[in-house]
């Protein structure tokens, strides 16, 4: 069968290469065209490689199928879903916390009605690092550990450009924060592929993403479940889910503040 | 500057300690010269500072001023937040600003301490096991 389809799109041929190239060129476009997309997927599709999204490069094929297959390890064991999500830059107009928000909404991190993920979002250009916890684990992972997490493990390590061991560490430590019983599978997890099968599957899934993505832009609503909502004042900000961020400027620019702050209140002059 | 005395400062120390003993809720005062950008953003982040974000139930309650630019912020974390009623720390602020603008900032500050005590003491009330979790002092930067 598979044969016979081959055959086929090389009787093509004439077509194939042109169409072949511009859907190249449409993927090496979208990024300019959209704002880079949420990592959105339904967790009932999840496949191991959605558990993390690097659109900025920072990790290698094999670096990323490892961490990919530690969170869905961590999953299936304690069903915590933890993702991993790393882009170029925050998009224009919009702040960490809230685009932060809105990506753990959009990825539905964690089961339904348990609100037990975990978002860890890295902004390669910005320097920026945040975690956004479920509700549901808030209890065992504070605003104030997931900060010592971005201070002390996540921001020495990126700052010697060790991303994928900085990565892995902080996962490892939040981890075991969540379920102190949990132990990763030996050898980071069987998922026995290639890198030579694996290359031609990335197109593959950036395009499932891409499709995904789109046909949750509309639905994106729905999930945002009042985590900035305005209710007294004109800047009253109000979140559920919350975490410590920090940049990971090696002049001093950390800031543990940001993301600690989840109750209401009210502002005016005199 | 200055808008607190000694004495004033003495005074709403008094009436934080007085507000606490009815409450395993905790109350601050924080005085900046400048927020140097929007004041409830800034408020958010002395919270943290401060460790308010710290207390077992989430019912701290911070009042923030920065004379220079006029403003003050009243920040209640989740767990006040979410017994309160709605326009609670609007009424709060409004209450607030009336003395400010008079200058009569220790009154204005020591009516929000005795409101918002009011309200922790209604929904935390103190418990013999409870320890003051942070320090009773005004912070000023």
């Amino acid at each position: 069968m598979k044969r016979l389809f081959v055959k086929k799109n090389l009787a093509g041929s004439s077509l194939f290469l042109p169409v072949l190239f511009i859907l190249f060129l449409f993927f090496l476009l979208l990024p300019a065209i959209f704002p880079p997309p949420a990592c959105a997927q339904d967790p009932a599709a999840l496949r191991f490689d959605d558990y993390v999204l690097d659109q900025a490069g920072l990790l290698r094929v094999e670096e990323k199928r490892e961490l990919a297959s530690l969170l869905a390890d961590f999953d299936q064991k304690t069903t915590n879903q933890f993702l991993v999500v790393i882009l170029p830059s925050l998009p224009p107009a919009t702040s960490l916390e809230l685009y932060s928000l809105e990506l753990a909404e959009a990825a539905k991190a964690g089961r339904a009605g348990k609100d037990n993920g975990l978002l860890l979002l890295i902004l390669r250009d910005d320097r920026k690092i945040r975690i956004e916890i479920g509700t549901g684990l808030e209890e065992k992972i504070t605003d104030g550990r997931a900060g010592r997490v971005i201070r002390e493990i996540l921001a020495p390590a990126f700052q010697r450009d060790e991303y994928y061991p900085g990565i892995k560490a902080a996962m490892l430590n939040l981890m075991n924060r969540v379920d102190p019983s949990y132990a990763p599978a030996a050898g980071g997890g069987g998922f026995p592929e290639s890198d030579g099968q694996n290359l031609p599957f990335l197109p593959v899934l950036i395009l499932v993403l891409f499709v995904v993505f789109f046909s949750l832009l509309d639905q994106r609503r729905l999930y945002r479940r009042g985590y900035s909502q305005t209710t007294f004042g004109p800047v009253v900000f109000r979140h559920r889910p919350s975490g410590g961020f920090g940049g990971f400027r090696s002049s001093g620019g950390f800031r543990g503040g940001g993301g600690g702050f989840r109750g209401g209140g009210a502002s005016g002059g005199w | 500057m200055k808008i607190l005395t000694h004495n004033d400062k003495n005074r709403i120390v008094q009436a934080i300690m007085a507000a606490e003993k009815m409450t395993s809720g905790e109350l601050r005062v924080h005085v900046e010269k400048k927020a140097g950008k929007d004041p409830f953003l800034r408020a958010q982040e002395v919270f943290q500072e401060l460790g308010m974000d710290q207390t077992r139930e989430r019912n701290g309650v911070l009042f923030f001023l920065a004379v220079e630019e006029r403003k003050f912020v009243i920040l209640g974390d989740e767990g006040i937040n979410n017994k309160v009623p709605a326009d609670f720390w609007e009424e709060t602020k409004e209450a607030m600003a009336a003395e400010f603008k008079e200058s009569r900032f220790a009154e204005g500050l020591m009516e929000g301490i005795r409101r918002a005590g009011e309200a922790l003491a209604k929904h935390f009330p103190y418990r013999h096991d409870d320890i003051d979790e942070l320090p009773n002092e005004i912070s000023i930067s």
